[in-house]
Formats: C-alpha cells, sequence, structure tokens
C-alpha cells in the first residue's frame, strides 16, 4: 500500500504505467468455496485472497523460487511504450504473452479508474 | 470494531490515507464486520461462485426474494417458480436448485434486456455467456435491479407515464401495465387459473373502459379504442397509482372524506377475530350500532357490490396492505385477513390518535344485526379517511418523517436496544405471511415512502416495540422494520459490491482468479494494480487457456463496471467520513441506503430515472 500521500504525488505517480507478468507455481486447495461463510479466514471457511498472496509472498521469497519474469512492459504519459519479453521462450510460455497484452490494456483502464477514484475522494463527484 | 471505527476509516480514506494500516482496516470492516452486522455477505475476492445465498446472509436473501417477487409480478417467472422459490427458502440449503437458479437468471437476463434504464448499459449488460457470469453480474447488480424492478410493480406512482409507449410493445413497461390490469381485475383464486397476459395489448384494453366505468366515465374520450396504439398519459398515470384510483373511486360514489355520506361494503366471515374486549358502556354502544347497521342492510341501504371485479374491495386491500396491516392477497374477496387487517387498522389509529375521533372509530367497520348472520359492514368513507394518512408521502415528505423517527429513538435512548431487537425478533414478521408456498399470491409490500409513513403515523407503538413493551407486529412495527431492513438491503449491499471497485483499484487488492483443480488444486492466476500504478500478474504454470480467458474476462467485466460502482462507492465513503454525530450501525445503513436511492434516481445523471 502507498504511504499517505497528497492528490499531487498521486498524478505524479500516474505518469507511468508498469506491467509485468510473472510465471511459477502456486496451487491452493480450496475446502468449501461454495457454500462457507462470508467474512471468516480461517481452514474451514472460503478462501480469502490474504491467504493467496501470503503464499505467493512466502514462495516468493523462498531461495529456490521458481516465480520467472515473462514480460514486462513500461508505459509512459506520452504513451511510449516499452516492452520486455524473456528470450527463448518455449512454446508454453509464447502463449502467455496474449495475456499479458490483455493486462496491460486492463492496467490502462485501472490507471483512469484510479485518477478517476482518487479525484472524487478529494474533490467529491461532479454529478 | 464499532461504526465509529467504519466512520473514521472512510474519513481517512477521503483524505487520501491508503496507508496499509487503513487500507487493512478498510478491508477487514468491509470482509468481515459489515458482512457480519448488516447479515449481507460480500464477495470473498475470488472469480469463483458466490456465496450469497448462503443463510448467514438473510438480508441478502431477503433482497433475492424481493427480486423474484417483482420478476414473477413482472411475468418473468412463472407462479409456480414462484413456489418453487418459496420452498427452496423453507429448505435453508445454500442455492436454489439448479433449474431454478437458471430460470431466474434467465429472468433478469429479460428484464434487464426489455428495460431501458441506463445503469444496466454502464456495467456492460447481462452476460449472454455462463450461468457463472450471470450469477455475479445479479449479485452485483442485486440492488439496482431490484430497485427497478420494484418500480415496475409499485402503486405508489413510483414511474412516470411514458409517452413513447405503445399498445403490444414487448418491454419492461408493457409487462409492468398488463401486471397492474391482473390486480384490478383477475382473481386466481375464483377462476382457479395462473393464465395471464405478458404484456399489455389489444386484449386489456376493455379492461381500461371497464376500470373507465367503475370511475365514473370522465376517461372515456381518451381511451384508446381498436387499433390504437397509445394509451393516453392520464390513464397510464391512473394504473400507476392506486391512490388516483381510489379517490376516482369516492369521486364517483360520492363518499368523499368531506362528503356526509357514508358508503359501504358488506360482507360475511366465519371465523372472524372480532373486536376487543369492551367495557360495558362501550359493548352497549356498539350493539346499539350494530342492530342500526343491521337495519340499514334489512332495507336495502347499504352498497353491497363494487363492480363485477370488486374493485372497492381490491382498493381497500391494497390501502390496507399499504399501511402494513395486511399481508394477503389483492384479489377483491374480503376474508379474515382482510377483516384483521381492517380492525389491527383500527386499533393502531385509536392509540396513535390524530384522526378519526373514537366514536367515528367504532363505526368502520361493525358486525350487521344478529350474531348468527355474521354479516360485517366496513364504511369505505371512513376507512378511506384512515387509510389516506398511510398513503405514501412525497420524498422530501418521507425524508423528514424517517429523520424524525430516528430523533425520537435516539431521545428515547433505544439506539443499541435495536440493534438487538432487529436481531433476536425479525422472525416474526414472517408469521403474517404464513407458509407462503401454500399461499403463492401473497405479495410483500415494499414502497419506501409508504412504509416510512406507516411507522412514523404510529411512532409510539414502533418504541413500544424496540422497548419490548408491544407485541403486536401488523401495522406500524411491521412497517418499520421492513423499511429498515429495505434500507439496509439497498445501501449495504451497493456499498459492499462497490467497495470490491476501491479496493481492487485504490487499496491494492488482487483480482485472484482460481483456475479449474487438478487433483483437487485450483491454479492461482492474479493481477495486482498499486496506487503507484504498477501491475503485476502471476499465472500458476498449471493454469489453462481456459483458465486465462476466465481470468482476463474477469478484469474486463471489473474495468467495464468501475465507474459505476466507484461513483458509488467514493459517494458512500465521502458521506460517513462526513458524520460527526454518533451513529449506530443501522441508522448509518439508513442513511448510506438514502444516498444509494438519491443516486438511481437521480434524473439528470441517469437519464431516464424511476421517477
Amino acid at each position: 500500500m502507498a504511504d499517505n500521500k497528497s492528490f499531487g504525488d498521486f498524478i505524479q505517480d500516474m505518469t507511468t504505467l508498469d506491467v509485468v507478468t510473472v510465471t511459477g507455481n502456486l496451487t491452493v486447495l480450496v475446502k468449501d468455496v461454495a457454500t462457507g461463510t462470508n467474512g471468516k479466514d480461517s481452514d474451514s471457511r472460503p478462501l480469502r485472497f490474504g491467504r493467496i498472496m501470503r503464499e505467493l509472498e512466502g514462495n516468493i521469497m523462498k531461495r529456490d523460487s521458481k516465480i520467472t519474469a515473462l514480460a514486462a512492459t513500461h508505459v509512459s504519459l506520452d504513451k511510449d511504450t516499452i516492452s520486455f519479453v524473456k528470450e527463448n521462450l518455449t512454446a508454453d510460455e509464447a502463449i502467455y504473452l496474449t495475456f499479458h497484452n490483455d493486462t496491460v490494456k486492463a492496467a490502462g483502464i485501472a490507471r483512469a479508474a484510479m485518477a478517476d477514484g482518487i479525484s472524487k475522494l478529494l474533490l467529491g463527484s461532479k454529478k | 470494531m464499532g461504526a465509529e471505527s467504519f466512520i473514521a476509516t472512510c474519513r481517512e480514506l477521503t483524505a487520501l490515507d491508503f496507508s496499509s494500516g487503513v487500507a487493512d482496516r478498510a478491508l477487514t470492516l468491509t470482509e468481515v464486520v459489515l458482512p457480519d452486522r448488516y447479515a449481507m455477505p460480500t464477495h470473498a475476492g475470488l472469480r469463483h461462485p458466490s456465496p450469497h445465498m448462503h443463510t448467514d446472509g438473510r438480508n441478502r436473501r431477503g433482497q433475492w426474494h424481493e427480486a423474484v417477487q417483482h420478476l414473477t409480478d413482472l411475468a418473468y417467472l412463472t407462479p409456480g417458480q414462484f413456489g418453487e422459490w418459496h420452498a427452496w427458502r423453507e429448505s435453508k440449503t445454500p442455492q436454489p436448485p439448479p433449474l431454478l437458479l437458471g430460470a431466474v437468471l434467465s429472468a433478469v437476463g429479460k428484464f434487464v434486456a426489455e428495460d431501458d434504464y441506463p445503469p444496466f448499459r454502464a456495467v456492460g449488460g447481462f452476460p449472454s455467456t455462463s450461468r457463472s457470469d450471470q450469477l455475479d453480474w445479479t449479485e452485483q447488480m442485486l440492488s439496482v435491479l431490484v430497485l427497478r424492478a420494484g418500480a415496475y410493480t409499485s402503486f405508489d406512482a413510483e414511474m412516470s407515464p411514458r409517452a413513447d409507449y405503445r399498445i403490444g410493445e414487448h418491454s419492461a413497461y408493457g409487462r409492468s401495465l398488463a401486471y397492474r390490469v391482473r390486480v384490478l381485475f383477475h382473481d386466481y383464486l375464483d377462476r382457479k387459473s395462473t393464465a395471464r397476459k405478458t404484456y399489455f395489448d389489444d386484449d386489456l384494453v376493455p379492461y381500461l373502459h371497464s376500470l373507465d366505468n367503475s370511475l365514473g366515465g370522465e376517461l372515456s374520450a381518451v381511451l384508446p379504442q381498436k387499433e390504437d396504439r397509445l394509451i393516453h398519459l392520464t390513464v397510464q398515470a391512473l394504473l400507476l397509482d392506486a391512490q388516483l384510483i381510489f379517490d376516482k373511486f369516492r369521486e364517483t360514489h360520492r363518499f368523499l372524506p368531506q362528503s356526509p355520506r357514508p358508503y359501504f361494503l358488506v360482507y360475511d366471515l366465519d371465523d372472524p377475530a372480532g373486536i376487543p374486549l369492551l367495557d360495558d358502556r362501550d359493548a352497549k354502544r356498539l350493539e346499539r350500532l350494530s342492530k342500526r347497521a343491521g337495519r340499514r342492510l334489512e332495507r336495502e341501504e347499504l352498497h353491497q357490490d363494487t363492480g363485477t371485479n370488486r374493485l372497492g374491495v381490491r382498493l381497500l386491500q391494497i390501502g390496507l396492505w399499504r399501511a402494513g396491516v395486511y399481508p394477503g392477497t389483492l384479489d377483491g374477496i374480503f376474508g379474515k385477513l382482510s377483516h384483521d387487517a381492517l380492525t389491527a387498522l383500527v386499533q393502531q389509529e385509536r392509540e396513535a390518535g390524530g384522526g378519526l375521533t373514537a366514536r367515528q372509530l367504532d363505526r368502520v367497520c361493525l358486525p350487521a344485526g344478529a350474531e348468527e348472520e355474521q354479516l360485517w359492514i366496513v364504511d369505505l368513507r371512513l376507512a378511506g379517511i384512515l387509510l389516506d394518512a398511510y398513503v405514501p408521502p412525497p420524498e422530501a415528505e418521507a425524508r423528514r418523517e424517517e429523520d424524525l423517527i430516528w430523533e425520537r429513538i435516539r431521545r428515547e435512548g433505544l439506539d443499541e436496544r435495536l440493534d438487538d431487537q432487529l436481531d433476536r425478533r425479525r422472525d416474526e414478521l414472517r408469521l403474517p405471511y404464513g407458509d407462503l408456498r401454500k399461499h403463492p399470491h401473497r405479495r410483500v409490500y415494499y414502497g419506501i415512502r409508504g412504509l416510512i409513513r406507516g411507522a412514523f403515523r404510529a411512532i409510539g407503538r414502533v418504541i413500544g416495540w424496540i422497548a419490548g413493551a408491544v407485541r403486536a407486529v401488523l401495522g406500524a412495527v411491521f412497517d418499520f422494520v421492513k423499511a429498515v431492513v429495505k434500507r439496509i438491503q439497498e445501501g449495504i449491499g451497493m456499498f459492499l459490491e462497490g467497495f470490491r471497485y476501491l479496493a481492487h483499484y485504490l487499496l491494492g487488492r488482487p483480482f485472484v482468479t482460481l483456475g479449474e483443480a487438478v487433483d483437487g488444486k485450483h491454479p492461482v492466476l492474479l493481477t495486482r494494480f498499486a496506487v503507484d500504478m504498477d501491475a503485476v500478474t502471476f499465472l500458476d504454470e498449471s493454469s489453462s487457456g481456459q483458465d486465462r480467458r476466465t481470468h482476463v474476462a474477469y478484469l474486463k467485466r471489473m474495468g467495464e463496471s468501475v465507474d459505476f460502482f466507484l461513483d458509488s462507492v467514493v459517494g458512500i465513503v465521502r458521506l460517513v467520513g462526513s458524520l460527526s454525530a454518533p451513529v449506530g450501525w443501522v441508522q448509518l445503513g439508513v442513511l448510506i441506503a438514502r444516498w444509494v436511492r438519491d443516486q438511481l434516481t437521480d434524473v439528470l445523471f441517469r437519464g431516464r430515472a424511476i421517477v
């Protein structure tokens, strides 16, 4: 999470957009997702994102982590785009690129949403 | 964490404090505290079938029920399917049977396709793909869906007449008009049939003429004739507002409130609840009144017929239904439920005061003549005056009355007690409806302005109920609890859905998709957008192409509706953050709901709005 920031700080942050796609191993056992009770994060309750994030962060921190950066895209405010793609992609990895590109588009929407949300929080809705 | 913590957190978010402490607290409040406090579940943060219909989320189930009732009345669902829904609710199983759920989702899809309400389009439209996507969409839009469908079945003038409506058109509005004709004319019980017209069409035009005849024929010049396509706005307005019909009915039959003439309905009853115990003097007076009524009945001075569709009875039933005392069917049959409703209203008015005098109240509903004849007489003029006090007020007036209700609760020091009573005694409200599987044509009244007016009219009884001194449920208590519950469903439901967007886009909460399980284990796909604009996506290597498509579709759909939901949630966060006086959870829910309703009915923003 970002520290407490001013509106100007947020605007400054939003001049670039970095999208990274990584692959690795993370599967989860889901107990009772369909019928569980909301709001309680225990083993007998539906899985919540907090546990997934903890598990993922645990994997990344491991010395023998197999997390691999597959592609990265940097977009600046003037729409200059720089993309990085892992060398020697396997056939399996190549099919992730489409996914990565879709995520770049989604990130663009997210940026607009964030800017909109922040300005409305600060200034109120214009409606 | 209490309501004050929620208010403080909203204040911090408004000040753009997205630090980890604030974000964690905000997430805990919206994912743990609020769902528990308001019995409104929220998505667990995963792209996976949600558990919203679980019994723990009774307010959510209640909201689903309201949606299904409206969709049934608009003929998107059959009465048989509504019966199955009742059966499922009684079964307490987490999800409806797949076929029934499929039918309900199809009904939602058809309704959305036939309605021109802009917010439905603002979130990308109803998915035509999988049931899972359709369920997600419906869950997200449930508050909006209920509000909109509720306006189509309301008799409280929640909707404006439409100049562009054409007879026979296949639209939600056309279904709404057919529903109104059904309520005013059709009678399932007598005809032993559930057949019904889906849309208003040429076959229903004669009913407009019949209605006009019952109302004095003033509109005959503007009524549609054969092959006409338009319905005059005045006629549409009449169908949308039961009070307008009742006023015309009174005018035609010359028993307006100021008129000296009574207007009587006569009915027989095998097993009346009777009249409360009276002292000797009152009992003698009642006996005299009863004898007098019996003599008038013998001299045939009484009106015993209000048309083949018993319009007078139906209008009385609608009035009683709206006043919170009648949980029965709007069928024109004045049976025990209608009788008990009227006597309950008279009793409530005796306590509330300010309307009819005690002597007038005695004459509203009387046994006629000898007891064995089992005939009862309603003075519809007096009953009408009673019901006038329960007519839904204009929005601003309803708001003022709601504020006064809360002020009184605060003054009596009952804020916390109310939370407790609502928790413990809400199930008592289901009792008057009986087993709905056996009575599938009974309807819950959901008009918020009418509910507030009913509660306000007999606020003393509401206060007594909160304090534990009043046991009677029908009437003001019924109205009050339903109003509070409806507010919570609408406001908190919308807030929790909206907060998902704020969490994902501003608080760094990842979008997580669980892929199809292999050996019981689901591959994880997640995307996290941070406020500093870094976006990270992680894909488990075992995820399939379909899993990735599902995740992208999830991101895309959230992106399509982010504007609509961020608008809502940011507005609510600002509203809550601006509160200074201590506010309890229930009242907080009411304030949020008001904001939501204002937004959804905002003409300027939404184009064709509800009101």
